[in-house]
């Protein structure tokens, strides 16, 4: 076992001295949305003298450019995020299940289809998309939103989910089978209770990716009132170019909910990051 | 028990092991084929069918053949979008891997914090990337916080417009990208770190080989599966760069940080040229395909030769 050199010591220090950049930026975010107005220009690194929440309830309060407020743009993240999460799983998991156990041509011709989702960037689609929406009057809408997502998440979440039932030996469901259960009892009794930890995964990866996305919502809710925390942030950005302050204020209620998700979760996080890259 | 029957017995289990499973009814990948298929994989069909026209979506299109793409080619403006793109994602694969390689390797093992770091190193990845941006952006500004940072230390000369001037500008999206996303590829290279064996590398210390030795003949020949994922991952990431463009410069100084992902938005929903963005979008795809097929052969390769 290797032990504490001093070599270690100074890769320690080493590394405490990178992680000042990783940090600062988010300290100038909390340092500057806690200063009242007059001290909004200059003396960034000076932490505020007079803290106060002013700056994080006017953009609670403040409309985005819909006429949504940021208490409304978090409450749209909130709901799109967690429907396309839980609709992602509903649909995900019995779909890897049935690639995964019939392993047939067939099978494996519906998973080379979810494999090509998984490398083609949505911007080719986005203008037919667009239209379509348009067309079905789902643009601007919460459940053309979810839509989209839905499509685009699939690919990963059902890659995700049938390389994990591949590696699952089926005598759990074999066994149910041969007492007479049916289809869809097994699966919901037997199988995706122990698929728990892959499902854990696409809810983190999935469920970052709705909260963090920027192009998708403004291209389908944007300038509407079903607009997300980023796009809010966006055209808060635009409307009060120099105030920092006010921006940061918007910039925390955006960020703060993954932080604080993370702060709990950084091992499951991290895990689900790295569960990607195998197969 | 007669040894006679076990291997008919064993027939037995297989087929019970393998055949009720088939039985697992289509119906549970319908929803998800109609959706995935009819949200995501025909809108982009279609997109490649109509970057061959001249699509506005007002009018119905008319068919121009390789129109778009010979526009593309000759145009300088749409020249310099590429090489700008090209330009970021080159330094942005090169920074963000060595950046995260540097930091997976100096947080190998043995330090007391060294969970707290790791955590610490992947935040930024979990941020929205356009919020991230804008807190730069208030960093960058000519009378932003490095800008006073510089001056207050007495390096008033260094003092630059980060985000006014065409190479500059193109350098700070970079350093953004690199400072939110080094902790997900310094996550990557310890992963592949960790199923290294670690008594290769101390039989190869026993020996007497200098660490540089070391590095160069076993830790790096073993970290190549995942430097290949990883370079892979930030070469389509950075060739389809949109949102630190669009909250760091809006693709200005006069369009000089113009990327694919901005100039493919810019065309089709402020210039409503539907056909042509739908174009540079297939030019952006056939780009990540191509990265994604070399990832895929090099990745083979690597596991072949790992069996051999």
């Amino acid at each position: 076992m290797s032990r504490y050199t001093r070599w270690s010591a100074f890769r320690e220090a080493g590394l405490w001295l990178a992680a000042i950049p990783v940090l600062l930026p988010l300290y100038f975010v909390v340092a500057t949305a806690l200063k009242p107005a007059d001290e909004g220009g200059g003396h960034y690194f000076k932490p505020p003298t007079n803290p106060t929440l002013e700056n994080i309830s006017d953009a609670w309060s403040e409309a985005g450019s819909g006429t949504v407020s940021f208490a409304g743009a978090l409450f749209n993240s909130l709901f799109t995020t967690a429907v396309v999460v839980a609709l992602l799983i509903v649909i995900a998991a019995p779909a890897g299940y049935a690639i995964a156990r019939r392993g047939s041509r067939l099978a494996g011709a519906v998973f080379g289809m979810f494999a090509l989702g998984l490398i083609l960037p949505f911007q080719l689609g986005i203008i037919p998309l667009y239209a379509f929406m348009v067309e079905a009057e789902l643009a601007g809408t919460r459940e053309g939103l979810i839509l989209v997502y839905l499509g685009m998440l699939l690919p990963l979440s059902i890659f995700l989910y049938t390389g994990f039932f591949r590696a699952l030996p089926p005598d759990y469901e074999e066994a149910a089978r041969v007492d007479g259960a049916s289809s869809v009892r097994i699966f919901a009794q037997v199988v995706f209770p122990l698929v728990r930890p892959i499902t854990g995964v696409v809810a983190i990866l999935c469920g970052l990716l709705v909260w963090n996305d920027f192009f998708v919502s403004l291209v389908f809710v944007g300038g509407t009132d079903k607009e997300t925390l980023p796009v809010a942030v966006y055209s808060f950005v635009g409307r009060f170019s120099a105030q920092w302050p006010l921006i940061f204020a918007s910039a925390l209620i955006a960020m703060l909910p993954v932080m604080v998700f993370y702060f709990f979760m950084q091992r499951t996080v991290m895990r689900g990051f790295t569960s990607t890259l195998r197969g | 028990m007669a040894a006679g029957t076990a291997p008919a017995r064993r027939a037995g289990w297989v087929r019970q092991r393998t055949h009720p499973s088939r039985r697992v009814p289509w119906l549970f990948a319908v929803p998800a084929v109609l959706i995935c298929f009819g949200l995501f994989i025909l809108p982009a069909l279609l997109g490649a069918g109509y970057a061959f026209t001249n699509w506005d979506g007002l009018t119905s299109p008319r068919w121009l053949g390789f129109g778009n793409f010979t526009e593309f080619f000759g145009d300088s403006e749409s020249i310099d979008v590429l090489l700008h793109t090209l330009e970021i994602s080159a330094a942005y694969v090169v920074g963000v891997n060595l950046v995260g390689l540097g930091l997976a390797l100096a947080l190998e093992r043995t330090l007391k914090t060294r969970g707290l770091l790791r955590a610490l190193f992947f935040l930024p990845a979990v941020v929205s990337p356009l919020v991230v941006a804008f807190i730069w952006k208030f960093m960058l500004d000519a009378n932003g916080a490095i800008n006073e940072a510089l001056g207050a230390v007495g390096l008033g000369s260094l003092e630059k417009p980060w985000l006014g001037e065409p190479t500059l500008a193109l350098i700070s999206i970079v350093v953004v990208m690199i400072w939110q996303f080094a902790g997900y590829h310094m996550l990557i290279y310890s992963a592949g770190l960790q199923s290294l064996q670690a008594e290769l590398r101390e039989a190869a210390a026993v020996d007497g080989a200098s660490p540089w030795r070391r590095f160069r003949d076993i830790t790096l020949p073993l970290l190549k599966p995942a430097m290949t994922i990883s370079v892979a991952l930030s070469t389509i990431t950075s060739l389809m760069v949109f949102d630190q463009v669009i909250a760091l410069t809006g693709g200005g100084p006069a369009g000089s940080t113009e990327t694919l992902g901005t100039y493919v938005y810019k065309q089709a929903f402020v210039n409503g040229r539907y056909g042509y963005s739908a174009a540079v979008a297939l030019l952006l795809v056939i780009g990540v395909c191509a990265v994604a097929f070399v990832q895929f052969r090099v990745a083979r390769r690597g596991t072949a030769e790992a069996g051999r």
